[in-house]
């Protein structure tokens, strides 16, 4: 691969759009936390948030990879051209916003609360 | 009278725009009432043991105080909402438009 500066550029302007679009996802009102998961091994690759307690994070990292899994594989049951693109489940006063990415290398999740 | 009422919301949800239809289940994912503008049972049938296998799969995973209210599942072609009570599970799918 031909390494040169425009290349580097560009990678480091990507990551600094990211990290611009993730810094406004934490900062919006109701937001407790969000967290990036690779869903082939549940593993956390990043986390804000949450009032930094792991033992919170890595409880929902777990139960949600599960989860979207079983919604990705009743999605393609019923469909097998279909997949899944987004989730959203309510429970309670907290919310959690699921967004798989296309290939498969991460998965974006968001838990936000509801004001009454 | 109740059943006159939910027949009615049933008709007003079936007949919105972009809505392909709507299931009323219990828990187990049996199909107590299906409106589907197509008439296939057999599609009433496979989403129900969707909504079943979510809220079950739910439940085990979330505690007692963060039980599951409802499940808003979004795919290339359709999003289908799911409204979780003790004993039913009310399931309507929406057709995305492109």
């Amino acid at each position: 691969m031909e390494f040169n500066a425009s290349t580097t550029n560009e990678r480091e302007r990507r990551i600094k759009s990211v990290e611009e679009v993730l810094l406004r996802i934490a900062k919006h009102e109701g937001v407790v936390g969000y967290l990036v998961l690779n869903p082939a091994d549940g593993r956390v690759m990043r986390y804000s948030g949450f009032s930094s307690d792991e033992r919170k994070v890595k409880k929902y990292a777990d139960k949600i990879n599960g989860f979207t899994a079983l919604a990705a594989s009743t999605i393609r049951t019923i469909d097998w051209k279909d997949d899944l693109t987004f989730l959203r489940m309510g429970l309670g006063l907290t919310e959690i916003l699921i967004a798989p990415d296309v290939n498969k290398q991460y998965v974006l999740i968001v838990v936000q609360e509801i004001r009454s | 009278m109740t059943s006159e009422r939910v027949e009615s919301v049933l008709e007003l949800i079936t007949y919105t725009k972009g809505v392909a239809g709507a299931v009323v289940c219990n828990r187990n994912g049996e199909p107590i009432r299906d409106s589907f503008q197509d008439l296939d049972r057999n599609r009433a049938v496979a989403y129900s043991n969707m909504a079943a296998d979510l809220a079950r799969d739910a439940a085990l995973l979330f505690s007692a105080d963060e039980s599951l209210d409802a499940v808003r599942v979004r795919s290339l072609n359709n999003e289908i909402i799911i409204k979780c009570h003790e004993e039913f599970l009310l399931v309507v799918i929406q057709e995305l438009t492109k």
